[in-house]
């Protein structure tokens, strides 16, 4: 709520309000109560006033009577009553102590007298009462039978007459003076009285206009939502009083019913929605709780027919493990047998290293006849040059070197021999090393095939390790075959068991589709009736 | 199973054999080889007359085809290890050698018969010419014998036919071993001496 947005008035709270309208009235009834009293109180003095200016005729009285007993010789106080006289009419006149308090016990102030006419008379009166005084002076001054006495005596009572009506005249001035201001009075107090009534008049019916509009439209719009119409604006918020809270609260109030409202109609067909699908699924559920009980009879047949083949298989596997123990012992034996086919290879390997050392030794020998062989020829050659040149000298010696070309020949012919020779020698040194070369060759092949040989004794010997591995694992694996066929017969009495067990759960599954259903239908009829009891509110 | 029959045959073998190795200490062995060497010997020498008559030849083998100089008309014959080429003179001329601290030519017979040249590595002989001078080195691929032949069963190439090379053939014996004539070959413009050949141009 925006505070600042109203007035200093309007931010006051409605118990403020009223307290700050009760404390003015009483201000005013307060007002009116010292009015009062001071209008009583004006009363009083003019009672007072009253009684003073009465009590003037009284002393002229005794004043005229005490001045006949002194003329006769009496013992009386004249002066005392002219002084009590003349203090009153100048109390009358400007106000003061009221005098003679010891002998009329009178007391209190006397305010002056604002009447100008009074004023006027109290004045001449003051003149009246000094004239009096001194006709009773030359009264009493002329002696107690002195015949002029009479004379003067009826002078005293003139002066003392006019005394009296001077004072007859005030006293009817002092009552008309106080009628008047009563009159006075009496009208301003009907005039405040007026005026304090319409003030309050007023005040009552603009507060009150305050306070009931702002409630009166907050009632008209609750009658709306009561009736269901929440398409309605807003509420003005007037003030920041509790009215203001309340219109503020109304306005949030209708805002949070309309989105319950809305809330509540997009649930409400949510939940129908859920609710028809809900019955789908029953329905659903229902058959496939049908086909489940079909599914789990078909089950039941099969786990049958699946116990009866385990335990068939269970039976082979027992003899299969027999034969693949039997399996397995043959190939250790094998692999003994590849062991020595092994053994022997590396010793036949071994032989052929042997010959080959032999051969390549033999070869090196023939390479050095060969070269034996090569000087040998070279020798032959020389000498087959020797014996040319002996030749060519004998020729050249004719008759005489004939005997010496016979010996040249002879040189030539050894020569031709040993070349002849170092050529056989050569031819079968030359077939040797051929022979050589191929028994290198030979042996070489044979190294490669014993080579071979032990490569594939080898490849034969991993082969049947790893088929008696394999064989001892199938055995071992139809151990466990049986084992678990066993296990399985267990597990399948048990998955019967548990079959019949669901075929019970089904048919109970069923009985609760059907209520399931009959909820559902109900759940439906329940959502139609809120969204018809939801299309009453107006959005 | 005839492996194993062929198989027992050689070990059968191979155990002979080893019974039979030879040892060039073995006094059987040696016995053997000098009853052989006593034979040879012992064959009856050729009488005095059968030695062949006529002219004696040195054959020699140049390419594939065998010739031959009368064994009179050389000097001496040894393996030709090494010659020099010399710069502007005909193809003829093979080079010279170094014999026993003598300057010697030595001619191409290749060349001269218009046949190729040997193969690169192959061994070669010299043949020297007896001349009056400084002997003259024929090259030749091999030696092999010395014969003798009959001159009039000769045939002469050069009455028939005329020119090069058979200028150099002095005869063709019966065995197609080709004599050469020496005295041809000496008589090379390239070994006659320069003022004799200015004269001679003159």
């Amino acid at each position: 709520m925006h505070t600042a947005e109203f007035s200093v008035w309007k931010k006051i709270t409605l118990r403020r309000k009223l307290i700050i309208v009760a404390a003015l009235f009483t201000m005013v009834l307060g007002g009116l109560i010292v009015f009062n009293a001071a209008i009583l109180n004006a009363q009083k003095d003019q009672g007072t006033v009253g009684g003073l200016a009465a009590r003037q005729r009284t002393l002229v009285h005794r004043a005229v009577e005490e001045m006949v007993l002194v003329g006769i010789g009496q013992p009386a106080d004249l002066e005392a009553t002219f002084k009590l006289l003349k203090d009153s009419q100048e109390v009358l006149l400007d106000g003061g102590m009221l005098p003679g308090a010891e002998t009329t016990g009178l007391q209190g102030m006397m305010p002056a007298t604002q009447n100008t006419e009074i004023r006027s008379r109290l004045m001449e009166q003051g003149t009246l009462i000094r004239a009096l005084e001194a006709e009773a002076a030359r009264y009493l001054a002329l002696a107690a039978n002195d015949t002029r006495r009479g004379d003067r005596l009826r002078e005293v009572r003139g002066a003392a007459a006019n005394l009296q009506q001077s004072v007859e005249q005030i006293m009817r001035l002092y009552v008309n003076d106080r009628e008047t201001r009563l009159n006075q009075a009496i009208f301003w107090q009907v005039v405040g009285g007026i005026v304090v009534a319409l003030a309050g008049v007023t005040i009552s019916t603009v507060i009150s206009r305050q306070l009931a509009d702002p409630l009166a439209s907050c009632a008209a719009a609750a009658r709306e939502i009561a009736q269901g119409n929440l398409r309605q604006s807003q509420l003005t918020v007037t003030s920041a009083d509790e009215v203001g809270v309340l219109q503020q609260s109304f306005n949030e109030m209708l805002t949070s019913l309309r989105d319950i409202a809305l809330q509540s109609r997009s649930v409400c067909e949510n939940l129908t929605l859920a609710a028809a699908q809900i019955l789908t699924s029953t329905q659903e559920q229902a058959a496939g709780t049908k086909q489940q009980a079909a599914a789990v009879q078909e089950i039941t047949t099969t786990v049958e027919q699946i116990n009866l083949s385990s335990k068939q298989v269970a039976e082979r596997s027992r003899q299969v493990a027999g034969t693949a123990d039997a399996v397995s012992q043959s190939g250790h034996a094998g692999l003994q047998a590849v062991h020595e086919a092994s053994v022997g290879m590396e010793a036949i390997r071994e032989q052929a290293e042997n010959v080959a050392e032999n051969i390549i030794t033999l070869s090196e020998r023939t390479q050095a006849v060969g070269e034996i062989i090569a000087t040998v020829n070279d020798i032959a050659e020389q000498s087959n040059l020797v014996a040319l040149n002996a030749a060519i000298e004998a020729a050249d010696a004719r008759e005489s070197g004939r005997r010496f070309s016979v010996v040249a020949g002879e040189i030539k012919n050894l020569a031709d021999q040993a070349k002849e020779a170092t050529a056989q020698v050569r031819g079968i040194l030359e077939q040797t090393q051929k022979g050589i070369n191929t028994s290198v060759m030979l042996t070489e092949e044979a190294l490669k095939r014993v080579e071979t040989g032990r490569e594939r004794t080898n490849v034969s010997e991993q082969v049947i390790r790893q088929m008696a591995n394999n064989i001892q694992e199938s055995v071992q694996a139809f151990q466990q075959i049986v084992g678990a066929t066993n296990q399985q017969q267990i597990g399948l009495e048990q998955v019967t068991q548990a079959l019949h067990e669901i075929r019970q759960a089904s048919q109970q599954t069923a009985a609760t589709t059907g209520q399931l259903e009959k909820a559902a239908v109900e759940l439906t009829r329940l959502g139609e009736q809120l969204a018809k009891t939801l299309e009453k509110y107006k959005l | 199973m005839s492996g194993a029959k062929e198989t027992a045959g050689l070990v059968e073998r191979l155990h002979r054999q080893l019974a039979a190795g030879f040892d060039v200490n073995d006094p059987v062995f040696v016995e053997q080889v000098l009853k052989v060497r006593a034979r040879r010997l012992a064959a009856p020498r050729q009488p005095e007359d059968d030695r062949p008559q006529g002219l004696a030849v040195l054959c020699f083998a140049i390419g594939t085809e065998s010739y031959a100089l009368p064994l009179a008309e050389l000097a001496e014959v040894m393996p030709l290890a090494q010659w020099t080429p010399v710069p502007g003179l005909a193809q003829h001329l093979l080079g010279v050698t170094n014999v026993r601290g003598e300057i010697h030519p030595v001619l191409n017979l290749h060349a001269m018969l218009t046949l190729p040249e040997p193969e690169g590595s192959g061994r070669a002989y010299v043949v020297f010419l007896r001349t009056p001078g400084r002997a003259v080195g024929l090259r030749v691929d091999g030696l092999s014998r010395i014969r003798f032949i009959d001159p009039a069963r000769l045939t002469v190439p050069h009455e028939t036919a005329n020119g090069l090379p058979q200028r150099f053939v002095a005869g063709i014996s019966p065995e197609t071993l080709i004599l050469l004539d020496a005295r041809q070959i000496l008589a090379l413009d390239l070994l006659q001496d320069r003022r004799a050949d200015y004269r001679r141009a003159t």
